[in-house]
Parts: structure tokens; sequence; C-alpha cells
């Protein structure tokens, strides 16, 4: 194995490990040999999280271990890799990127962040912008970015408008066509989305993965 | 203690500077910028000695139904948004027809006390919880269970049920409906829940407190550690309940579900959430608060023997454990299906559990030597005075369970689900609630209707 395959390697077996310290500390040793960014995503990122995801596909890990292995791998991501493709103004390669957030008025953001993990560990580039979110900034947001999915919970009777709201926006502001719009949270149901014009309802987090997939007809 | 270390800790969240001082002011440790309440133990049990230990609220009869020790009162399961269709089986958005449908068939259980109603799907979003009380009132007179989502329904809600006892003192006197607001886990009072909440309080209106820690998502994994967030954040809004109206009738505990580390599903009908129900209603007992848990939910879909077991074993033990007033009823599918046909089995399954908890009696007559002198060696009990004299107190009679022989049950070999179906069927059609009377019936429509203008205008 040469260095840069070891260096690769060792941030796989980092995300297997859940230690955000070290993981940090290999992909920043990965970067100190002047790894490709987009290399270090691919083989070192991605392939621990994938090791990972097909291994709680067949009941081998739990969610527990999924969600511990991509929270630190995002950050990771986020926090020293994302600032280097924007040096270099290269692409990320993903699945697609995705918008998150809770609806304006609801805080209940348990769902939505195992939804976030879950996105990332499949290979989505995943935009959380938390919580009680208004409908206009997940239209800015989507204008700004590339982003091929938007995504809102709501917990609430009386915040799932919210998500209407949200398709609202994306008309007003005109980006409605360059977007899908999925949907879910507990009063949210199919029909619903179909009344507001949205594009996918997903019921939980597996199946919000199938979803956002399906919607870019990538196969799995 | 685990519960008042984390209070004073960690505290809570608390999203309203209202709420901000009146803990401040009373001695709470306030990070106004951070909004977090740290709260000292004394607090705690300050509130927990204020709260009265048991209350009542009314039927539109004026029954009286006590909430505290000694008791479990039963009450309607909340919070679905699909019903299991009585025809084809599967399920479908709940729609206001469904509430007052499933209203009624609560009113002709023996068991169930309360309504409380699905998520209605097919009525304007915002104004949902003030359409399900006016489904509930109008079609049973046991009291309703709301849990409005603003304090704007809340508001309107109280103003149904006032028209119905004739004013706002009537129903503080006895209240025919009971409140019911959350606390966010983990450690977070969001402001609507607290506007609920000051709804119902500053109207000295009993209230319930609920939680629902998802466990290993939003609470600790072990069940001692979600017991003990669970006590915190229900005493921390206990405490704000005590501090608004000294003596407020107050019920508290959770609704707890465990994350499935398979699917992310938040499940209710497992083994581990009956632990947390159980353990939670002793220690409300300890606080001498009244216990709230919610049971009986399956995460079956249809009715098959998971809905049996999981109905079982979340029921029995907090019911052990003496908790004193519950909900669930009729759900399935991780709380997200109502069923008919459960509502049924769940009345039935409450039948037994309560011949079960009321033990074995131990007396002369109980011990029966003079009736097993009576009959003797060889011979039989089933003419004896004593079996007829002791049958309806030592025997509970089941409606729908299987009791056929072989033989019989081969003839139509129908399953609990198609008896419960039945049973369904045979009451929608034949039983009619005492009606609410015209004019209260005109005036609660008219408050929906003032409800329903107001939104359309905003």
């Amino acid at each position: 194995m040469s260095e840069k395959e070891n260096a690769l390697e060792q941030i796989s077996k980092a995300v297997q490990g859940y230690d955000e310290e070290t993981i940090f500390s290999a992909v920043k040793t990965a970067l100190s040999m002047k790894i490709d960014p987009g290399e270090i995503i691919e083989k070192g990122i991605a392939k621990g999280l994938r090791i990972v995801g097909e291994k709680f596909e067949r009941g081998e890990m739990f969610l527990v271990d999924l969600i511990s292995a991509a929270e630190p791998a995002q950050k990771a991501v986020k926090e020293i890799l994302e600032p280097e493709f924007k040096k270099t103004q290269d692409r990320m390669k993903t699945l697609g990127q995705v918008i998150l957030g809770t609806v304006h008025g609801d805080i209940h953001n348990i769902g939505k962040n195992i939804v976030s993990a879950m996105l990332f560990a499949a290979g989505f580039q995943v935009l959380d912008l938390g919580e009680d979110v208004p409908a206009e900034q997940f239209a800015k947001k989507a204008g700004e970015t590339n982003a091929a999915i938007v995504g809102a919970s709501a917990l609430l009777t009386t915040t799932i408008e919210g998500q209407k709201e949200i398709v609202e926006s994306l008309k007003a502001s005109g980006v409605r066509d360059k977007v899908k719009t999925m949907f879910g949270g507990a009063p949210c149901t199919p029909e619903w989305v179909r009344q507001i014009g949205g594009d996918a309802y997903a019921m939980n987090a597996m199946e919000a993965v199938k979803v956002a997939k399906q919607l870019l007809n990538i196969k799995d | 203690m685990g519960t008042m270390e984390v209070l004073e800790r960690v505290g809570v969240l608390v999203e309203s500077n209202e709420i901000l001082d009146l803990l401040e002011n009373a001695g709470a440790k306030v990070d106004k910028e951070k909004r977090r309440a740290r709260i000292p133990e004394y607090l705690v049990k300050e509130a927990c000695g204020k709260a009265p230990s048991s209350f009542d609220i009314y039927t539109r009869d004026m029954e009286r139904i006590r909430i505290g020790p000694g008791r479990t009162t039963i009450s309607f399961g909340a919070g679905a948004t699909y019903v299991l269709d009585l025809k084809t089986g599967d399920p479908r958005p709940a729609t206001k027809k469904d509430v007052e449908q499933l209203t009624r068939l609560t009113d002709a259980m023996e068991h169930i006390e309360l309504c409380m109603s699905p998520i209605i799907q097919d009525v304007t979003r915002s104004l949902v919880d003030v359409h399900s009380a006016e489904a509930m009132m109008s079609n049973s007179t046991k009291p309703p269970g709301v849990c409005p989502g603003d304090a704007r329904q809340a508001r309107y809600i109280i103003e149904m049920a006032s028209a119905i006892v004739g004013g706002l003192s009537e129903l503080q006197k006895n209240p025919i409906i009971l409140g019911y607001a959350s606390p966010n886990s983990p450690m977070r009072l969001a402001s609507h829940d607290l506007q609920v909440t000051k709804e119902f309080v500053s109207r000295k209106l009993p209230i319930t407190i609920i939680n629902c820690p998802n466990n290993a998502a939003t609470s600790p994994v072990s069940i001692a550690g979600t017991i003990v967030q669970t006590l915190a954040e229900c005493l921390s809004m206990v405490l704000i309940a005590q501090l608004m109206n000294p003596g407020n009738p107050v019920a508290a505990g959770p609704s707890p579900p465990v994350t499935d580390m398979k699917t992310a599903t938040a499940c209710f009908g497992a083994p581990e959430c009956a632990l947390v129900t159980a353990g939670s209603a002793q220690m409300m007992r300890y606080y001498n608060i009244p216990s709230y848990a919610s049971i009986t939910s399956s995460d079956s879909i249809g009715i098959d023997a998971q809905t049996g077991y999981e109905i079982a074993w979340t029921a029995q033990l907090p019911m052990m454990a003496g908790v004193n007033l519950v909900n669930g009823i009729g759900l399935i599918g991780f709380c997200e299906i109502s069923s008919y046909e459960k509502v049924v089995i769940d009345n039935e399954v409450f039948g037994g559990l309560k011949r079960i908890l009321r033990g074995i009696e131990v007396s002369d007559t109980s011990l029966a030597v003079d009736a097993i002198e009576a009959v003797g060696p060889g011979g039989h009990y089933l003419s004896q005075k004593h079996t007829r004299e002791q049958l309806p107190k030592e025997r509970w009679f089941p409606k729908i369970s299987n009791r056929l022989s072989i033989a019989e049950w081969k003839k139509e070999k129908v399953d609990l689900w198609q008896r419960a179906r039945k049973e369904v069927m045979n009451i929608l059609q034949t039983h009619q609630p005492k009606p609410l009377e015209k004019e209260k019936r005109e005036r609660i429509r008219q408050i929906v209707n003032e409800a329903e203008r107001a939104v359309a205008k905003a």
C-alpha cells in the first residue's frame, strides 16, 4: 500500500471508529500530503461511510453506529474539505445537494437530524439550515446553491402549513423548477404533499434516502 | 437524585422571556442570553407540595372522574394521522367524521373515560384542534382531552367548554376538558407549549404535562436515564404551572417511544416503553403528582398477535405500578394510526387487566371452605349458591374474546379483528350518545365559525 493509499485508508478507518478527533487529524494529514480533497472524500470518508452503511443495511450495525460515523465525517467535510474546494473552485462529487430544515415555527429537529446524517452517509451533500427556518430561507438557499432537492419536516398541525409556504416561496423566487421537494413529519401525508404541489413524501429517514435517490433518478 | 441534579446542573431551555422571569423571580438561576433556567431542588419540591395529589374532571352530565392515587383513568389515544379504514383495513388520512365516530365509539366503551382525537386531515390545518374539540364535545358526554397546538386554539376550546357548562367560573368548578402540553426532549420548553400551558393554568384549569422522550435519540438509551430526563422535563413544567397558579391541578408523565436501531422509527410498543412508563409512574407518586403514561400502543400496522402482546406488556406493567391517567387506546402503527377495532380490543383488555389488578381477595367467603365442604369429594360447584353469589365479584366477562368450542369456531372461523369490527359496526349503528342540547351545539359551532373567519382574515 502506498503512503497515499495508507493515508486514505486511515481516514476510512477513522470514520468507522466514530472518533471526531481521529477523523479530523487523518483528513488533515492527507491534505498535508497534498492528496486531492475530492479523493479524500471519495476514497477516505465516503468509503468509510459506505462500509458502515452496508453493515447497517445487513443489520450488522445499528442506527447509532451510522449516525455516530456520519456526523463527525460530515463535520470534517464541512469544516476542512469544503474550504479547500472553494479555494480551487472544484466541484465536490456527490449524489447531489439537499437543503434540509424544519419549517418555520417548528423546533422538532430529531427527525431532520437523522435524515441529514443518513443522506450524507448515502453520498448526498447536505445543507442543513437547522430548525424554525422561514420558507423564504429555503428558497433563497435553493437559488444560491446547486441544490437538487429541498426537504423540510414539520411535527405540528400548526406549523405544517410551512411546507406549503416553502413550495410557494420556491415558485415566487423562480426556482421551483430547479429543485425537487420532499416533505415529512408526523402530520404530513402523501395526500398533503400532493395537495401543496410537493414532489415526494418520506415517512422516515430510511425512506427519505430512497425517495431522494428516486427524485434524482439515482439507481441503488 | 439524578432528576434534581439534572434540573440544577443542566436546567431547561425556556423559550419565553416571561417564563424565564417567572423562574428567576422564584429563585432559579437564569441565563437570559442562552434562555437557560437552572432550577434548585427546593423549588421543585415546593411546587410538588403545592400541586394537588389528585383532581377531578367531569362528564357533561357532571359525573366525577377522579385522576389520582388508587385508580387508573383511561383515555382514548391521541395524535394519529391515519385511521385504519373500516372497509378496506388500510390506513388512510383521518377525517373529522372519524373523530365523530371514534368519539361515539368511546362513549359506548365502559372502560374508556376520556375522549381524545386523531389529527384531522380534512379541516383548516391551523384549527385542527378546535374542530377535534367540536367533534368530541358533540358526540359524547365523556370529557375530551385536548392538546391545542397554539394559544389561540386553546382559547377557542376553553370558550367552547365554558359555553357548554354555562361560563368560565362553572368550568373552573367542574372542568369538562383536560388540557395537554409538552416539553420537548431533551430539556427544552418551546414557546407554544408554554403559551398553551398558560391559557389553561391562568384560568385555573387542569393540565397534563406529557413528554415524548425518544429513547437513544432525544433521551438517554438507559431506561433510568430516560426516566430521569422525563421527570426533569415534566417537573420543570409542573413548577411553571405552580408558579403561575399555586395549587393548579396537574398530571404528568411520558409517552415514551424507543428509536428503532434498524429503521430509525419511533416505536411505542417496545417492552422498554413499559419500563419507562412504570418507573415514571412510581416516581410521580413519590413526588405526589398524578402520573400520566401513554400505553397499549402497538407498532403493528394491522391487528395481529404483535398488537396483542404489545398492548399487554405496555399496559400491564405501568398499571401495576399504579399509573393514574393513561392514553393510547386505539393506536397502532407507531401511534400514527387509530383503529376503530383496536378501541374495542383495548376496552376488552382493560376489562381483563382491571380484574388482574383487583387481585386475589382473601376472606372467609373467598377461601370457600364451607363451599368445598358442601360440595364434598367428587361433586361440582355449578349449582352452588357460593358460585352464583361470588361469580360477579370473582370473574371478568369478556365481550369479544373467543370462547367458542372448536366445533362452533370451525363454522365461521372469525378472528378477533373481525369480531371487533362487527362490534364497532354494531355500536356505530345503534349507540346514540346523549346529545348536546341544540343551542349549545349551535353555540360551539358559532365559535368554530368565528375561528375559521379569524384564520381566513389573517
